[in-house]
């Protein structure tokens, strides 16, 4: 999908509205042409000390003016700004409805952050499309077909000159402008490009550095970063304050040009002294509808940018594509089994033949340090992405060939970051299954064991859970997170490292209402810490995308079982 | 972009405001430059309507009028000019605090340390130094010039209007100052309305983000055809309330347009009817008719930079958030000066708890670290054995107790100086967008090429950094190649070799190797750690065998300490734990 396409698109749906809304536009400017004009020839012809009776008309017209002018351009803002809200509707949808097949495949394979958290910057640039870029430009080329018709009518060599420094503001300044500006700005790029990779080395390699003794020189490199984009940013400072100014030169010019032009036929009788004044403070104020040309060419380009950028988010690259899905996915049973499984993103081989078996009711312990790909496992059982090679089986069933969707029906994910939409604590357990009553999710909450927690919300489940969920601390988090896969009901769960953002005493606790919730449950559950051992029928270690250690099944949990 | 509390968006703003002051060369600049532009357009609109005059009512003498349309010109040239400074000045100003934001935030960085970095996501913080920064650039470039200019320009058309007419001026007084209270009102009152709005369009922006990254939850729930759906009607829905604001709320901004207008109209009637009872000139009518729009000019423009003030105000509200935020303070008494190595370290009695909740990690520490030993610290996952190399580190300080470099309290010295005695080898290091070699020297950036190898040797990562395409030349990080956990940690190794510090931290060293290498590594170690103190965290055989000592922490105390082989047979599988030992 090209998102620019779209919103040029949607405009053309939104065609009634639109021209409403320009209509509008052009009325405003038009009420400021007229009240300057009339103003002018008023006074103008007053000098002659007419009877005042026979100027009412023109005293009608500069309080119309004046008053509507200010009617015209509220009138304009209503109707722009609901447009921009129903463009921005259309656009949301139609990127949700884009990247939605696409994530968070996308996001995972592409580790930096930076992919999704760009995004809203970009579809906000996008929704001032309108307002910012289409609406000038055509008020823009309006003004230059009227004046030059209107002149036409007092002089031609008038309406030429005038058509000329209009053209010159409209179309030369502006690109002349980013043209030159062009070149500096490519290197803006990639230097913004090179302070974002400092950054993300100077945040995620902070204690590497603190500890290296070489930060200061690491210092004197970021600030060089720094340095490097102000002196670009000077340079084009230089090109961008000139338009202005050429602005300013070129608009105001055409005050002496139209006069000049026009005073021979006002000497030679020609033409009235009280048009001429109208008409050159009339043509003067005519430009003011190329006032915002500049900031408008500015926004395409950089509306461009964030559309392409957008348009690579949504992009689908052949071998993500997801492939025509025909199997009715139905698992006699929860037992997993993955058949010499290999993948890897982008080059990076992060699974290499993998081999594992989950019995069904089985509880497999999978450790191994940090980066040998044990989430990757995960990943690849609720098909965010596809295995390069080898198969993945459920219930004797192969996935492969089987919906996402259905797929996932049959797994509950407990992750080591617990995602809480910024809701109600009701609607963040609703989405696990939406007919469950008040007393359900209460029951659940109450077999995770966040009763106590519960009782201290000030609005119970309307309680909202804050952005991100942070209003909730680490462990409740981790408790609603349950309370959903609970609620969800699935043969199989995954657990993520669910307890290695917790203290000790708080994760003992939830591992132990765990265990005890999924007691019937095919469970694999994923950590780095070996101290859980005893929780697990079975148990596998991987290093470097292999498994290079298997304990087939054992007396672990039997005998914590008899134990307790 | 997350949604900021009005009011400290308006102190923001204020804050914003008093750092533009201070620059005070581009201040005065435009302050003198506006001052100028008021004097020109007199000039400018004086000149034309001499001119208008001669044409229409007096007789057009070519000669007479000739110095007159040159002063129309170079005027309207002068002012040009003048627009051209003024706007770069103001970009200019933008650029100056921009950069000196940026740095600031990348010292704050690096101020607040690892282990307060580890509650942010790095994609914010880069979010926030690239385009939260890039959007103070309308408050500086726009709103900042605008402010002055509406304080400058109009003072002075009006201050010669009541000299050449005063009824017109009396019009200005009584009109002028109706903008600047209406625009009060649109900053407070009507303002605050739109503010409202435009913040619940921001947390609409925020379900939209929240929706698009929290895909995979959705998804996982089988929802995602339904947030879908939930977008398009909360879209609409605030489309439908919004509008009902907007059409109150621009009321505001008409009347500010009404106000600009209808002056001009009133005083085109007003020295209409004046000229026609024969009252004043028709030149000086022409004059004060050309001044009104001009004078309500810069009210206007600073009318539209409001909202881009605004919007810049709230970055920057998250700007100072971030400069705010609490940082280690220096002890007073802290001395410059560190005691010479070999280190002894002694941990006595260190107590320390989680600062958001309060849970107690370290309970009553006691440890001692001595030169030449390999000390190993085994535990299960949560124990706060990373919290102790922290410690260590002097990323934290501990809540009570003390540690002892040598008989000398931690606390007094500075940490730069402390950490540059400290290489720490995490279980996961970062590799920096650079050259092997250059990662490597991280730890010694003047190091020869023979010494980097040899460093590399030394941690058992020469063979594998030769068999790379480019060798020790190969670019490694995010846009280069991605190595494995175990062979990440030997490249930091290496760093730790090449550096020499006397205290080595390391975090797991052998989780991503073999048995095989594992062992020749710790040999590399127990030869470095000659007049050194090595404290590693491990759970494996090998490497607790190959230490001088082990310690095991369990609920925050240290609960045995002593010989690993006297040790290890009592310790539980999921503690020390290899696959000789299962199968």
């Amino acid at each position: 999908m090209n998102i620019l396409k779209k919103i040029i698109s949607e405009l053309h749906r939104f065609k009634g509205r639109v021209s409403l809304s320009l209509f509008f536009v052009l009325l405003t400017i038009l009420a400021g042409v007229g009240l300057i004009a009339a103003s002018g020839y008023l006074i103008t012809w007053a000098a002659l000390q007419p009877p005042i009776l026979d100027m009412i008309l023109i005293l009608v017209a500069v309080r119309f003016f004046g008053i509507s002018r200010a009617v015209f351009r509220y009138t304009e803002r209503l109707f722009s700004h609901d447009l921009t809200f129903r463009i921005l509707q259309k656009l949301r949808v139609g990127f949700y409805n884009a990247v939605e097949p696409v994530l968070p495949a996308k996001a995972i394979r592409y580790r930096s952050g930076d992919l999704l958290s760009r995004f809203s910057d970009d579809v906000d640039q996008l929704q001032e499309f309108y307002l910012r870029v289409i609406s000038p430009a055509f008020s823009a080329l309006f003004f230059i077909l009227l004046t030059t018709v209107v002149t036409a009518w007092f002089s031609l060599t008038l309406s030429a000159a005038i058509l000329l420094l209009m053209v010159i503001n409209v179309f030369a300044i502006p690109f002349l402008i980013r043209k030159k500006a062009g070149d500096i700005t490519d290197h803006l790029a990639d230097d913004f490009a090179g302070l974002s990779q400092f950054m993300n080395d100077h945040v995620q390699g902070a204690s590497d550095l603190l500890h290296s003794g070489s930060h200061k020189n690491w210092m004197a490199e970021g600030e060089k970063a720094i340095e490097n984009i102000s002196d670009i940013q000077k340079r084009r400072t230089k090109a961008f304050s000139l338009e202005s100014g050429f602005y300013t030169a070129v608009s105001h010019a055409s005050l002496p040009a139209s006069f000049l032009i026009l005073l021979p036929l006002v000497l030679s009788g020609e033409l009235s002294g009280l048009l001429m004044v109208a008409v050159v403070l009339g043509v003067f104020t005519a430009f003011e509808a190329f006032e915002q040309i500049g900031n408008a060419v500015q926004h395409a380009y950089e509306t461009r940018e964030s559309a392409e950028r957008l348009d690579d988010i949504t992009s689908v690259k052949a071998d993500e594509k997801p492939k025509k899905l025909t199997t009715v996915f139905k698992p006699q049973d929860a037992s997993i089994s993955m058949m010499n499984v290999s993948f890897s993103y982008n080059k990076d081989r992060v699974l290499r033949h993998i081999d594992l078996v989950i019995g069904a009711g089985e509880h497999v312990l999978l450790t191994g340090p940090s980066g040998s790909g044990k989430s990757t496992i995960a990943h690849l059982l609720v098909k965010w992405f596809e295995p390069d090679d080898g198969d993945i089986l459920i219930g004797d069933q192969s996935i492969r060939m089987a919906d996402g969707a259905s797929v996932r029906k049959f797994i509950s994910v407990v992750g080591q970051h617990t995602r809480l939409f910024n809701t109600s604590l009701r609607n963040n357990l609703l989405i696990a299954n939406p007919d469950a009553t008040d007393r359900d999710l209460i029951e659940a909450l109450t077999a995770v064991r966040f009763d106590d927690a519960f009782a201290k919300l000030p609005n119970g489940l309307d309680t909202q859970v804050g952005e991100l969920g942070l209003r909730l601390s680490g462990g409740e988090r981790q408790r609603v997170a349950i309370a959903r896969a609970l609620l969800k009901d699935t043969p199989i769960w995954i657990l993520d490292e669910p307890l290695s953002n917790l203290g000790r005493a708080m994760a003992d606790e939830i591992s132990e209402s765990v265990s005890e919730l999924t007691k019937d449950k095919t469970v694999l559950h994923i950590t780095h810490d070996k101290s859980r051992l005893n929780m697990a029928d079975r148990f596998y270690a991987m290093s470097d995308g292999k498994i290079w250690f298997k304990r087939l099944p054992g007396p672990y949990r039997v005998s914590t079982s008899s134990k307790g | 972009m997350k949604s900021v509390h009005p009011h400290k968006v308006a102190e923001a703003q204020s804050r914003l405001f008093r750092d533009a002051l201070h620059q005070r060369g581009f201040i005065l600049a435009i302050f003198f430059v506006s001052v100028l532009s008021g004097l020109v357009i007199l000039a400018q609109m004086y000149s034309l309507s001499i001119l208008i005059d001669a044409a229409f009512l007096q007789e057009w003498i070519p000669n007479a009028m000739q110095p007159w349309i040159l002063i129309l010109v170079a005027a309207i040239l002068v002012r040009a000019l003048l627009v051209w400074i003024r706007t770069w000045l103001g970009m200019r100003l933008a650029v100056v605090l921009k950069t000196e934001y940026r740095k600031k935030i990348l010292r704050k960085l690096h101020r607040l340390g690892p282990v307060r970095l580890r509650q942010e996501k790095t994609g914010d913080l880069i979010s926030l130094q690239l385009n939260g920064v890039e959007r103070l650039d309308d408050f500086f470039a726009q709103y900042v010039p605008a402010a002055i200019q509406v304080a400058t320009i109009p003072v002075v058309i009006f201050g010669f209007v009541m000299w050449v007419d005063w009824p017109t001026g009396l019009v200005f007084l009584i009109t002028g100052p109706l903008i600047p209270i209406f625009m009060y009102l649109i900053g407070t009152k009507a303002g605050d309305k739109i503010h409202e709005q435009w913040n619940s369009l921001r947390r609409m922006n925020a379900h939209f983000l929240d929706t698009i990254q929290g895909m995979d939850t959705l998804k996982l729930f089988g929802r995602e055809k339904y947030a879908g759906r939930s977008i398009n009607n909360v879209s609409r829905l605030f489309r439908v309330t919004t509008m009902r604001v907007l059409k109150i709320a621009f009321l505001s901004g008409m009347v500010l347009e009404l106000a600009a207008s209808v002056s001009t109209a009133v005083v085109a009637v007003e020295v209409g009817v004046r000229l026609i009872e024969g009252m004043m000139i028709f030149q000086t009518g022409m004059f004060v008719l050309l001044l009104a729009p001009e004078f309500y000019l810069p009210f206007r423009t600073f009318g539209a930079a409001h909202h881009a003030g605004m919007e810049g105000a709230e970055s920057g509200a998250q700007l100072f958030d971030l400069l705010d935020r609490k940082e280690h303070s220096v002890q007073a008494n802290a001395s410059k000066k560190l005691p010479s190595p070999p280190f002894t370290i002694e941990l006595k009695k260190v107590e320390y708890s989680y600062p958001l909740t309060e849970e107690i990690v370290l309970n009553g520490v006691n440890l001692q670290l001595n030169p030449g030993e390999i000390h190993t610290l085994t535990g299960a996952s949560g124990e706060g054995k990373t919290t102790l190399l922290h410690l260590l580190s002097k990323f934290i300080e501990p809540d009570s107790g003390s540690v002892l470099v040598n008989g000398r309290l931690l606390e007094n010295f500075p940490p730069d100086l402390w950490r540059n005695q400290i290489t720490y080898v995490p279980q996961f290091p970062h590799l920096f967008s650079k050259s092997v070699a250059e990662n490597i020297k991280i730890g010694d950036p003047d190091a020869p090429l023979f010494e980097v190898a040899e460093a590399a040797r030394a941690a058992h990562a020469f063979d594998f950094i030769q068999n790379m395409p480019d060798g020790f030349n190969t670019m490694l990080g995010e846009n280069g190649m991605n190595l494995s956990g175990g062979e990440r940690q030997r490249i930091a190794l290496a760093r730790s070799f090449l550096k020499q510090s006397p205290i080595l931290l390391l975090d797991e060293p052998a989780a991503s190797l073999n048995t095989e290498l594992e062992e020749k590594i710790m040999e590399s170690l127990k030869e470095f750690s000659r007049g050194r103190i090595i404290m590693m965290v491990s759970h494996r055989t090998h490497s607790v065998l190959a230490s001088d000592r082990l310690s095991v922490i369990k609920n925050g105390v240290i609960v045995e300490s002593g010989e690993p082989d006297r040790l290890l047979p009592g310790l539980k599988d999921e503690l020390i734990f290899d696959p000789e030992r299962l199968q």
